[in-house]
């Protein structure tokens, strides 16, 4: 029953987790707004490819290439 | 009790149950010894020597042990009581901070597939694009910005798809960065923290989320968020107009919604929604909603006349259980509460993300932890009562309040007249709307409230409303309240007694409850009152009044700050009628000063890793100077039949003292004045600078004592001054008058006596001791004024709000002015320090 020691391991534990914590936090603030530059990277990249598919006919280069590529479908939803 | 603790006592390497005995070994406590110690302690942790002397003399088994051997014993069984409330609070605290940690470490995995996903698409197409693409390129392109099309809202079919996808977009609003997500500021990320919270930027409307860990089962979550009244004060009414079955087991309902307007200057807002409840493939549930364009309305033409339709974007609760039988839930809610319509000043009110959060987001969270709480049994019961009646109490004064500020048509409330001067309104309801709780309330003739709302400068919410509290007598007319508690409780007779009524003008608060983080205390208020009447002297005339206050805490940005109470009878019964009034103060902030606050709050909550947890030294709204705020001032008086002029008269009267009263307090409040309760501020005037002042406490206690209070190796008044305000122990200082009065105390001083720098003034040395304490205060006060200090043995004090504290020792001391260079060392004041106090 040696409360004072085990009080300050619970002590020196807690602080860990809390520090720990707080730097999670700042962690994940960093890795949202890299989520959010990527996003509005990928949503440009979207558009543009779109565009380029739009315009098929000008192509010279081959009415029967077959590389029939479609972008995944992202823009919103993820859980 | 004593049995098994005597047991445990025994354990090996126990050092209270050892002693030195007359040879000088150390000896232990035999059983029966330690019993009966136990026992005593059980009754009286803390005897006094006498006590401890009776004890020994009445006990045989304890015979031939020391008196000081005695007292260690007691000393030491206190010390172990202490920690282990110590082990065990550390014990919560690190619950808590371990639940925070899963939850952040699953948010943090999750953002990182979030970001690696992103990434291996963003290569992709990048490299679709530098290739040459097929000519019958014919796959569905997706169109990359939202599209918000006109779907078919008349069809069961139309309404799956919008719900599919409102669903969509709640999800990537509770998950994801739809919308440009920052940290809310003042939020606490140490161990009592609710959970994390977040505020919209910049967007159509505003938002907040919130994301915690509950301990309650999923389902019950989605059954107690769904029944918005029930935590969602500000909730009016909710209809579920249709629900229908929605394809994987899921429901779709359009539901009416209702919410009352915070201030007298703008109506209330409704809203016409959609709401999807669903489950998701990986177990988790979801219950999410928006607004549909059409005019759904409610099926009273009239009342729907009194609100303005807002909106609300894809919102929602995203509830996924977790093991160990709790839950991680999500919430979000994004509204356009229409502010271009609102007065210019009202405006930042409803486009303030911090005022949404604290309102409907945190609110959601912070109910479902009171009830998880309460199921769990964590919850103190306040005066045998259980904690969801006290909750029904809290509610219903709110919803009360909130009634009269608003008083709606189909409530039975019309205006009676405005008095146009002051912008005072005033509206009557009849009586069928009270007699829902009573028959005894038929004979009145009805309910007239009187209300306001203005623009305060420079002062904040919780400063404000704690001052209003704690001195009800610097605004309120106690009899007033006597007449309305009068008029509820029955007929004529009561009323005539109230004149010959004289209130002593100070209040006692008796705690009843309050949530988890104490945002929320309700409590009973007793105004003591004597007959005049000369045959009824002993005739009790106390006005009792429930009440509670909200938002005292000066860290929650955004927090709106109540304080309502009501009459009610002494037995409160559960279902007693309740006609409250009150005052709500809500911060205004600036757009512009938004970003800003945003970034140095970011700065601050992120960069305090060095201390232990985050304090509250820097106070947001303290320290900004131009803190806006709009308070609002409801009073209701029942009145009876044909007396209604003359209560319309009173009403206006009162209201337009209670605002003044109101004005001048805020004016001496704020931080411009000198009054404010920050160390380091002016004193009144007439003495010295506080910084002076504890100079002086320091070097006469160096004086009287021969011993240092404080490190005086560091350099300036300042440090000084803040290691006395930081002290542990309580210090006060008194002036020298024939009544000697409180002028300062540091932080644990005013902790102790539950008081502010400008109010301790009021308070006498006298008052803080009861008749006993005053006693043994007679001799130790003269031995004070004779040789220049005093020691007092362990003692009570009582606070000014009733409560007991005692102390282990208290020590006394003249303070004297030390002018340099200057001879001149007059006594200035005396100084008390209270070692080792607590709250009994």
């Amino acid at each position: 029953m040696c409360y004072k020691e085990r009080n300050q391991a619970m002590e020196r534990l807690n602080s860990k987790l809390y520090v720990e914590n707080c730097y999670i936090m700042k962690e994940n603030e960093r890795l949202r707004k890299e989520a959010e530059l990527l996003n509005q990277e990928n949503q440009q990249l979207l558009f543009q490819l779109k565009q380029k598919l739009s315009k098929p006919k000008k192509n010279p280069n081959g009415s029967n290439n077959d590389n029939n590529f479609c972008p995944s479908s992202s823009a919103s939803g993820k859980s | 009790m004593a049995m098994a603790v005597a047991n445990h006592n025994e354990s090996g390497g126990d050092n209270i149950n050892r002693h030195l005995d007359s040879s000088g070994k150390y000896v232990r406590y035999t059983a029966e010894q330690v019993e009966a110690l136990e026992r005593v302690y059980s009754e009286c942790p803390k005897p006094t020597s006498l006590r401890r002397q009776q004890l020994i003399s009445e006990c045989p088994i304890l015979a031939h042990i020391e008196p000081k051997q005695i007292k260690v014993w007691f000393q030491n069984r206190r010390c172990r009581d202490k920690q282990r409330k110590e082990a065990s609070r550390l014990q919560s605290v690190n619950q808590k901070l371990s639940a925070m940690n899963k939850l952040l470490m699953e948010e943090n995995d999750r953002l990182q597939k979030q970001v690696s996903h992103l990434v291996t698409e963003n290569g992709y197409m990048k490299q679709q694009l530098t290739t040459t693409v097929g000519a019958d390129a014919s796959c569905d392109s997706v169109d990359p910005t939202p599209h918000h099309s006109l779907r078919d809202a008349n069809s069961p079919a139309g309404l799956l798809a919008i719900a599919e996808e409102t669903l969509a977009e709640f999800l990537s609003k509770a998950t994801g960065t739809a919308v440009d997500w920052v940290q809310m500021p003042g939020m606490k990320p140490g161990p009592d923290s609710v959970g994390i919270f977040a505020i919209s930027q910049k967007c159509n409307g505003v938002a907040a989320r919130a994301c915690g860990l509950v301990s309650l089962e999923p389902m019950k979550i989605v059954e107690i968020l769904k029944d918005r009244p029930s935590w969602f004060r500000d909730c009016r009414s909710l209809e579920v107009f249709t629900m229908f079955p929605a394809g994987n087991g899921g429901t779709i309902e359009l539901i009416y919604m209702q919410t009352y307007a915070p201030t007298t200057l703008a109506p209330a807002r409704d809203f016409w929604t959609l709401r999807y409840t669903t489950s998701l493939d990986n177990g988790s549930f979801v219950v999410c909603e928006r607004s549909l364009s059409g005019s759904g309305a409610g099926p009273n033409a009239n009342s729907s006349a009194q609100f303005v339709r807002a909106e609300m974007l894809p919102s929602g609760y995203l509830i996924r259980p977790c093991d160990g039988g709790g839950s991680i839930i999500h919430i979000v809610d994004h509204i356009n509460l229409e502010g271009w319509s609102v007065p210019d000043v009202l405006r930042p009110l409803y486009e303030s993300s911090k005022v949404v959060a604290q309102r409907m987001t945190i609110a959601a969270l912070r109910h479902i932890k009171q009830v998880a709480h309460e199921r769990n049994g964590e919850v103190v019961y306040g005066l045998g009562r259980q904690p969801a009646i006290l909750r029904t109490f809290s509610q219903r004064l709110s919803r009360g309040f909130n009634d009269a500020v608003n008083g709606f048509n189909d409530d039975g409330w019309s205006i009676a007249h405005c008095n146009g001067a002051e912008d005072i309104t005033v509206a009557v309801n009849s009586t069928k709307h009270l007699n829902r709780f009573s028959d005894s309330l038929s004979f009145l003739g009805g309910v007239l409230c009187a209300k306001a709302s203005m623009l305060l400068q420079n002062v904040s919410p919780a400063v404000l409303i704690r001052f209003l509290r704690e001195h009800r007598s610097e605004w309120a007319d106690f009899n007033v309240d006597a007449y309305s508690a009068a008029t509820l409780k029955a007929g004529a007779f009561a009323y005539s007694g109230i004149r010959s009524t004289a209130f002593t003008g100070s209040q006692i608060i008796m705690p009843l409850g309050n949530t988890i983080e104490k945002e929320e205390m309700l409590e009973v208020v007793r105004l003591e009152g004597h007959s005049l009447v000369q045959e009824y002297t002993s005739l009790s005339r106390d006005v009792h009044l429930l009440q509670i206050c909200t938002g005292v805490d000066e860290d929650a940005v955004g927090a709106c700050s109540e304080l309502i109470f009501a009459p009610i009878n002494e037995m409160f019964p559960d279902d007693a009628p309740l006609v409250p009034s009150g005052f709500r103060v809500i911060p205004l902030d600036s757009k512009t000063g938004d970003a800003q606050d945003l970034l140095t709050a970011n700065h601050r909550t992120l960069d305090s890793t060095s201390s232990q947890y985050v304090g509250s030294t820097t106070s947001e709204t303290g320290s900004n100077p131009s803190t806006r705020c709009i308070l609002t001032i409801a009073f209701q008086f029942p009145f009876e039949n044909n007396l209604q002029e003359n209560v319309a008269n009173m009403a206006c009267q009162y209201l337009r003292s209670v605002i003044s009263s109101v004005q001048r307090v805020a004016v001496a409040l704020s931080p411009s004045s000198g009054l404010n309760p920050v160390p380091g501020s002016k004193l009144p005037p007439g003495s010295p600078e506080a910084v002076t002042l504890a100079i002086w406490i320091s070097q006469s206690y160096r004086q009287q004592f021969g011993s240092d209070l404080l490190r005086t190796d560091s350099l300036g008044g300042d440090s000084l001054l803040r290691q006395l305000w930081d002290h542990q122990d309580a210090i006060l200082c008194c002036s020298l008058k024939p009544q000697p009065v409180f002028m300062f105390a540091n932080q644990a001083g005013l902790d102790m006596l539950e008081t502010t720098l400008v109010a301790i003034q009021d308070i006498t040395l006298e008052k803080i001791f009861d008749e006993s304490g005053r006693k043994a205060l007679c001799p130790d006060f003269a031995k004070l004024m004779q040789q220049g200090f005093a020691c007092l043995p362990s003692g009570m004090c009582v606070s000014t709000m009733g409560r007991h504290v005692s102390y282990e020792q208290a020590v006394a001391w003249k303070v004297f002015a030390n002018c340099e260079g200057n001879n001149n060392n007059g006594i200035h004041c005396l100084a008390f320090l209270f070692a080792n106090w607590s709250f009994l």
